[in-house]
């Protein structure tokens, strides 16, 4: 009897201690047991996993089609299947699931277990390899994005030409491949074209390709990047940096869908789809004649402007989860979050830089801190010394040692009134009881010496 | 004048679908204020989400009752003007009545950043702390040195007096992060077989006191008037508000935090 219980002690410890979420159901799925690992994958403390039925806990996407269940009928075990489940915070995560009939000595079934392992780490790392993003992808509560998601999914049916337009680094590229990606075209490729970094002479032999003798190096024919793209998508990078004499080109393929390879009198037809992003006002562009009108309504059937952060604020808190999550399996660190005093100098910046700005100044808080949270210290010196300025503008103008002093008599007077009281006297200062307990220490007071005063 | 609004549930065999992304069938049923008028079953195959949402948008859905649903699935709908009802496991017609009898509701999510952050500097509460337990008679140490797993900033002792065993609790106090879910959670997995008791110090609010019921964490509510520093300690293990394994003798007539 001894050595059943030992052994109990011992699995218990050993199911505590393992990264692989565990758990148990009875014949009705409902959960009775559930590890810490479990819990951190789902996000659902076991107190309240146990006791419910496990669908109820997983969400998954094979629920209606349960494996538990079929191993309950069957006896077959099931090893490493792939599945989806969405955990507390609405979020999905892929894991894959093992599972197993639970048996007494006499064959009669008790239950099941299932283990599962959380593949999020693998999975981002390979959509970020084959950029296979899609809008879940995208991270925004905005109002503004989150109306956009709700009419994308018809845009990418659809065969439209897309335009793009949003400053440099709101995720235009993002926005484009989740397009592609979702589109019937998803299975062709999606190539991409940046328009401001061909140099004018090359750009029309880059992307048409040319035949052989169309000039000097020329020896055999060269097939040009649209070809590439046959049957799929081609994405027009910063197009309001295209020179007006090559505008004219992209025209023709917009209208007709076809091309002439540099030298060569032959038309090819293709069939691609067109989508453009530009961080310039093409309307604007448009005005001055630096950009050909019929271009740009050939463009434009379809528009979307992707709203700088400073105007979607509220996504900041989610990108930093996104991107501490991204950079813990990039970098293999285990980073929890970011301190109150950060959030509060991101949720105040500016981000001229956008969302890649936001990117880089956690990369450069994962590379500084060796702790768990990212502080302060671990911000680049122009965001946290930027917050400090704007921190001395909106105090007194007083030096360190005034404020010091009046700080103390103020704390004086406030107990004073409030007779010793502490929640009384913080509340009169517009500051919570703690910090005041913290002042109080830090100037030797003691409140009992301010009671007698009120009564 | 009556309003009739819209209902969907997605439905898997008679309960609420577990997740709506993947959900075959949708029960779509019309309804006056408290009744319903008429009901009809709808397929919708493919394996996305946005085949879902068009479903729904089509039908001219009011209010949608799931049971999961991806953060962005519910975001879109509720972009578009839906109210969804999440995290609902029951029976398809409980589920229905129970909405029109208005015993379910909306609830706000759980991802409120402003019920989860405090303004009090992490250092603060941590004195604060430190000075409360000491001032109920513990022995408390600051856990300061980098080999200490975050988030335990202070461990405070003393001898069980009914056994004279020490009792050993972990205090975390708040405002490491930005997030005290997050907070709750790391805590939760610190190692149990090193404290007896894991306290949560944090301004408490409805959702902070959930979670750390959840996770079977004990809240000292900064905002409460009982978690005082100059009260007098009635019970014998003071500041602790639910029994120790193990200790439950000591527990006996111990009135929690003082009062």
């Amino acid at each position: 009897m001894k050595d059943i219980s030992k052994k109990l002690q011992f699995y218990g410890v050993i199911l505590r201690s393992i990264a692989d979420g565990v758990f148990t159901v009875d014949s009705n799925r409902v959960i009775t047991s559930f590890n810490p690992a479990a819990e951190k994958i789902t996000g659902i403390p076991a107190s309240m996993a146990i006791g419910n039925k496990c669908y109820d806990v997983f969400h998954s996407d094979v629920c209606e089609r349960c494996v538990l269940e079929k191993t309950f009928k069957t006896g077959i075990e099931t090893v490493d299947r792939p599945v989806n489940i969405i955990n507390a915070r609405g979020e999905e995560i892929p894991i894959s699931i093992s599972t197993a009939v639970l048996r007494d000595d006499d064959g009669h079934v008790l239950g099941a277990v299932e283990t599962f392992r959380d593949l999020s780490a693998i999975e981002n790392l390979r959509k970020e390899l084959d950029k296979k993003y899609s809008f879940e992808d995208i991270i925004s509560k905005s109002p503004h994005i989150t109306k956009l998601f709700s009419i994308l999914p018809d845009i990418a049916e659809s065969e439209s030409t897309v335009l793009i337009q949003g400053a440099s680094g709101t995720g235009k590229e993002l926005f484009a491949r989740a397009i592609h990606n979702i589109s019937p075209r998803k299975n062709g490729n999606y190539v991409v074209i940046n328009c401001g970094t061909l140099p004018v002479q090359l750009f029309e032999s880059e992307l048409f390709g040319y035949v052989k003798g169309a000039f000097t190096d020329a020896k055999r024919d060269k097939a040009g990047k649209l070809s590439m793209a046959e049957g799929g998508t081609v994405f027009f990078d910063e197009i309001g940096d295209l020179p007006i004499s090559t505008q004219v080109k992209l025209l023709r393929l917009l209208q007709q869908r076809e091309y002439e390879p540099v030298g060569s009198t032959t038309p090819i037809k293709i069939n691609i789809r067109i989508l453009a992003a530009t961080n310039r006002d093409l309307k604007k562009l448009v005005a001055q004649g630096k950009f050909r009108d019929d271009l740009y309504f050939r463009l434009a059937v379809v528009k979307f402007n992707l709203p700088p952060l400073q105007k979607r604020r509220e996504d900041i808190p989610y990108l930093v989860d996104h991107f501490i999550k991204r950079f813990n399996s990039r970098r293999g660190k285990n980073i929890i979050s970011v301190s109150p005093t950060v959030m509060n100098i991101l949720m105040r910046y500016d981000f001229p830089g956008n969302i890649r700005e936001l990117e880089n100044i956690i990369e450069y808080g994962f590379v500084v801190c060796r702790g768990s949270i990212i502080q302060k210290v671990h911000l680049p010196s122009e965001i946290a010394g930027a917050d400090a300025d704007e921190f001395i503008k909106a105090s007194s103008s007083l030096t360190p040692i005034t404020r010091t002093i009046d700080e103390e008599s103020s704390i004086k007077q406030a107990l004073t009134a409030a007779g010793g009281n502490i929640s009384e006297a913080a509340q009169e200062l517009g500051i919570h009881r703690t910090t005041l307990w913290r002042r109080l220490k830090r100037y030797n007071l003691d409140t009992s010496s301010f009671k007698s005063d009120k009564t | 004048m009556e309003m009739t609004k819209k209902i969907a549930i997605p439905k898997f065999q008679e309960n609420v679908a577990p997740c709506f992304e993947s959900a075959s069938y949708f029960m779509i049923c019309e309804a006056d204020n408290e009744n319903e008028i008429c009901s009809q079953i709808v397929e919708c195959t493919g394996c996305e989400g946005f085949g879902r949402v068009r479903l729904l948008q089509e039908h001219n859905v009011n209010v949608l009752i799931c049971s999961g649903i991806k953060g962005f699935y519910l975001d879109i709908l509720e972009s578009s003007g839906l109210t969804v009802i999440e995290n609902v496991s029951l029976n398809v017609e409980d589920a229905l009545q129970l909405y029109l009898d208005g015993k379910i509701k909306s609830q706000v999510h759980s991802n409120n950043l402003e019920e989860l952050s405090c303004e009090i500097p992490h250092e603060d509460l941590v004195c604060w702390a430190k000075e409360l337990f000491e001032s109920h008679g513990y022995t408390v140490s600051i856990q300061n040195d980098e080999e200490t797993p975050f988030p335990v900033d202070l461990v405070a002792e003393m001898n069980c007096p009914v056994c004279h065993k020490p009792i050993r609790i972990a205090v975390c106090c708040g405002a490491h992060t930005y997030r005290a879910d997050q907070e709750i959670r790391e805590f939760h997995h610190v190692s149990s077989s090193i404290y007896q008791v894991k306290v949560y110090v944090f301004p408490g609010n409805p959702l902070i006191k959930q979670r750390c019921r959840e996770y079977d964490i004990q809240l000292i509510d900064t905002d409460s008037e009982s978690a005082n520093h100059d009260q007098k300690i009635n019970g014998r293990i003071p500041l602790l508000d639910s029994p120790i394994p193990g200790h439950e003798k000591a527990f006996a007539g111990n009135n929690a935090k003082g009062e």
